[in-house]
């Protein structure tokens, strides 16, 4: 045991020990050697080394354990991907069409026909586990995006644009195939006027989750743990009392 | 009583001792033996702010003596203490 706590003796800082490490060491031999004075030796060693730390180098291991803090947590965070599908229509006036796409997505989106949607293609099973289907289908509610899509230079929109997030993301592509499909056939079932739809970019499959986005998470954990060595610093300053 | 640094400095107050010494003299005072991390730490500190500083010597073990600012800052200590001991037993008879 006492070759182990000299070697936590070593783990004092250079400059601590360039004062005190002979006195020490030699009572650590007078000591007797049992593993809570290792112990003891072992957390004495690593305050120390905190305790002599400058600002830059409290910042630095602050800013880095944060930043790893907030990766850990950003990894550990359910996954979401948005699948996005495009819905050109031709030709309507402006108001015609928000009229047409808020009449079809009333019923496309009605808890009705959602819940059909859920159980068909087996979404949200954690959620329904614990979750009361209404609360499942406010959620899927809240993940469905119609956007109307202008294009460059135009202040008409052309088309429409349905997009789905969802921690699946062959279900997410399937759910926006789904709410296309259900679009098309809305419109030819409504014959609504003079509109004429026609998919423009089928529902993707998405590589890449939108969220959580990690690096931003890694920047702001990065930044609160620069924040807490500061306040670190600045707490032991001002609670040390002054040298006589 | 448990912080390390008023030991240290109550052990000193009646002679100078080296780190084991203190050790010793702490556990039969207080019934508590300090690591010798915890009570170098505490040395450290003490000998920063000056409270205590080491006594010339030709042995390997290092003594430390009672500084006059440390002595005025046990007292202090001791008062603060005292006022408080005070304080509790008058309250604890009341109670």
């Amino acid at each position: 045991m006492r070759p182990l706590i000299h070697f936590f003796a070593m783990l004092y800082p250079p400059r601590w020990r360039q004062r005190y490490g002979a006195e020490f060491d030699v009572l650590i031999d007078d000591a007797s050697p049992t593993a809570k004075t290792a112990l003891n030796v072992f957390t004495g060693a690593i305050s120390m080394q905190i305790r002599m730390w400058k600002v830059g180098k409290i910042l630095a291991v602050g800013g880095l354990a944060g930043a790893l803090v907030a990766l850990g947590i950003a990894l550990a965070m359910p996954k979401q991907y948005t699948s996005i599908s495009v819905v050109k229509i031709t030709p309507s006036s402006p108001q015609e069409m928000a009229d047409n796409i808020n009449s079809m997505a009333n019923s496309i989106l009605s808890r009705r026909s959602l819940t059909q949607t859920v159980n068909v293609l087996g979404l949200y099973q954690s959620q329904r586990a614990r979750m009361p289907i209404e609360d499942v289908i406010d959620m899927m509610h809240r993940n469905i995006a119609i956007r109307p899509v202008r294009p460059a230079g135009s202040t008409i929109p052309a088309a429409f644009a349905i997009d789905f997030n969802y921690s699946d993301p062959l279900l997410a592509q399937k759910v926006t195939q789904d709410l296309t499909g259900k679009f098309i056939q809305e419109n030819v079932r409504q014959g609504s006027g003079s509109m004429r739809m026609e998919i423009l970019d089928p529902a993707s499959l998405p590589k890449k989750p939108v969220s959580p986005n990690v690096p931003i998470i890694a920047f702001f954990g990065l930044l609160g743990g620069l924040a807490l060595g500061g306040i670190f610093t600045l707490a032991v300053r001002l609670t040390r009392p002054k040298a006589a | 009583m448990s912080d390390p640094t008023l030991l240290v400095l109550a052990s000193l107050a009646d002679g100078d001792k080296h780190g084991y010494a203190m050790m010793e003299d702490i556990e039969s005072f207080a019934g508590q033996r300090l690591g010798p991390g915890t009570l170098y730490g505490a040395i450290t500190r003490l000998e920063e702010r000056g409270w205590i500083a080491p006594v010339p010597t030709d042995d390997r073990r290092q003594p430390y003596t009672l500084t006059g600012a440390g002595r005025e800052y046990l007292k202090d200590q001791l008062g603060a203490l005292d006022r408080v001991l005070k304080t509790a037993s008058r309250r604890l008879k009341h109670a």
